[in-house]
């Protein structure tokens, strides 16, 4: 470890003599080890889904959360380290909210997102600083939402880097289902089309057999944010 | 008998604004005296500030409150499109300066502001707001010394209100800019602090701001 990457990845705000910084790379690759979450933006509106690692029985899935609602007319899904989104989540509900009690409007998807990306390197391992965490962001954020200028789908990183999306996948089988989602992926599909492709390919992509508890799916469309009830996973699975 | 002498920070500076919205226009006016007590500071201040994004501010009080409010208000309104890459509505524009109101809730700014603009279909707005922040949209807005004199006429002519012939009348805005000329020039007639000129700004989409200076008794 000492010899092949020497000490530059030790200091969380350290630039690597090429001019890299390891622990945020290392923050990236930590996402491929997250389960698989996928989205995909129609004109009707953008629809998420993420699957869940049942890993007993005993687990309570309903416990597992990974698509929550940011703003009424804004969602987000999340892979790698879940615990790290919580913060991230909770800039982006305040955010929201700040904007509509000040400016009387919804924020857009993408000035949410900014907000958010403002906070992924704001770490330092400074005891004096105040930073919210001491280390980057192990997580990947896919937000969806409509906003006044209809759906939008972007893709927020561990380094802050964030990018519009027509269809995206992040997780350990986002390698496959991005190349799926690329082969299925037209600019006029459904809104109900693409609830069925997303299901299809979290199925392709997952170890367990995909069932209406291990996966989770929520759409934004110009009426708002919806997460399905199991029951309608079930039908749309039924249906595949 | 006691006298207590006390610090006070304000001053009122006359000045006395109108503004109407149209469905797809909007007419501002703002004569041009500026006084304190009874001197008369200037004969050619008008009260009406063309913002960044295209929003008419109107603002009477004390000069001093209403050049910080309309100071900060450029940068905030600059903040506002880099940071969500937009120029800011009047409606989100209008929120933001009630909230900033109320954040002085405890050391106002001595000033009866109006901020007019149009909205993004095009139809004009005005919103009024008191010192405090307390805003409501309005069809059409008097404000600053004359406001005893002119909204009353306005009520009348606009609505048909305390007449006996109720209801919305219609303008365009050329027979709008007419009728606040013949206003100010009724009321610089009663009212000292109003006098000098009035300036009256049209706003419309595809013009943007026309602007016509009339001159009114200067004693």
């Amino acid at each position: 470890m000492f010899m092949t990457r020497s000490e530059y990845d030790r200091g969380v705000n350290t630039f690597s003599p090429e001019g890299r910084l390891f622990q945020v790379e290392y923050a990236i690759e930590a996402i491929k080890f997250g389960t698989t979450a996928i989205g995909i933006m129609t004109p009707e509106g953008v629809v998420l889904a993420t699957e869940k690692r049942i890993t007993s029985v005993l687990i309570e899935p309903r416990s597992i959360e990974k698509i929550v609602e940011v703003d009424a007319h804004c969602g987000c899904a999340m892979s790698g380290l879940i615990a790290d989104a919580k913060t991230l989540i909770d800039k982006a509900r305040v955010e929201a909210q700040n904007h509509w009690f000040t400016h009387n409007e919804r924020m857009t998807i993408e000035s949410i997102t900014q907000a958010v990306s403002n906070m992924a390197l704001a770490f330092s391992d400074d005891s004096d600083e105040v930073a919210p965490i001491s280390r980057p962001f192990g997580v990947a954020l896919l937000f969806a939402g409509w906003d006044e200028n209809g759906p939008h789908l972007f893709h927020l990183d561990p380094s802050g880097t964030y990018t519009e999306y027509d269809a995206k996948a992040i997780g350990s089988g986002s390698e496959g289902a991005d190349q799926t989602l690329q082969d299925v992926y037209h600019k006029s599909m459904k809104l109900s089309e693409a609830c069925k492709h997303v299901l299809t390919i979290l199925k392709q992509v997952m170890e367990e057999k995909l069932n209406a508890t291990n996966v989770e799916m929520a759409t934004v469309d110009a009426k708002g944010y919806r997460l399905f009830k199991k029951e309608e996973i079930d039908d749309i699975i039924k249906n595949m | 008998m006691v006298k207590e002498h006390g610090w006070y920070p304000y001053e009122f500076q006359s000045g006395t604004t109108v503004a109407v919205a149209g469905d797809d226009y909007v007419v501002v006016a703002s004569d041009t005296r500026l006084t304190e007590n009874y001197a008369i500071q200037s004969r050619t201040h008008s009260n009406v500030y063309k913002m960044h994004n295209n929003s008419l501010l109107l603002s009477t009080g004390f000069l001093g409150d209403v050049l910080t409010l309309k100071k900060t208000l450029e940068g905030r309104i600059k903040t506002y499109e880099y940071t969500h890459s937009k120029p800011i509505s009047t409606p989100a524009l209008a929120q933001m300066i009630s909230i900033m109101m109320y954040g002085r809730r405890f050391f106002p700014y001595y000033t009866n502001t109006v901020i007019t603009g149009l909205d993004t279909d095009g139809k004009g707005c005005v919103y009024a707001f008191d010192p405090v922040g307390s805003m409501t949209k309005q069809l059409y807005a008097c404000e600053g010394s004359a406001m005893p004199l002119i909204l009353p006429i306005l009520d009348a002519r606009i609505l048909g209100k305390n007449t006996s012939n109720p209801g919305h009348v219609k303008r365009t805005k050329e027979e709008t800019v007419t009728m606040i000329k013949d206003i100010y020039m009724a009321a610089c007639e009663r009212n000292v602090e109003l006098g000098d000129g009035v300036v009256i700004h049209t706003l419309t989409k595809d013009k943007g701001i026309e602007t016509d200076v009339h001159p009114l008794r200067k004693d």
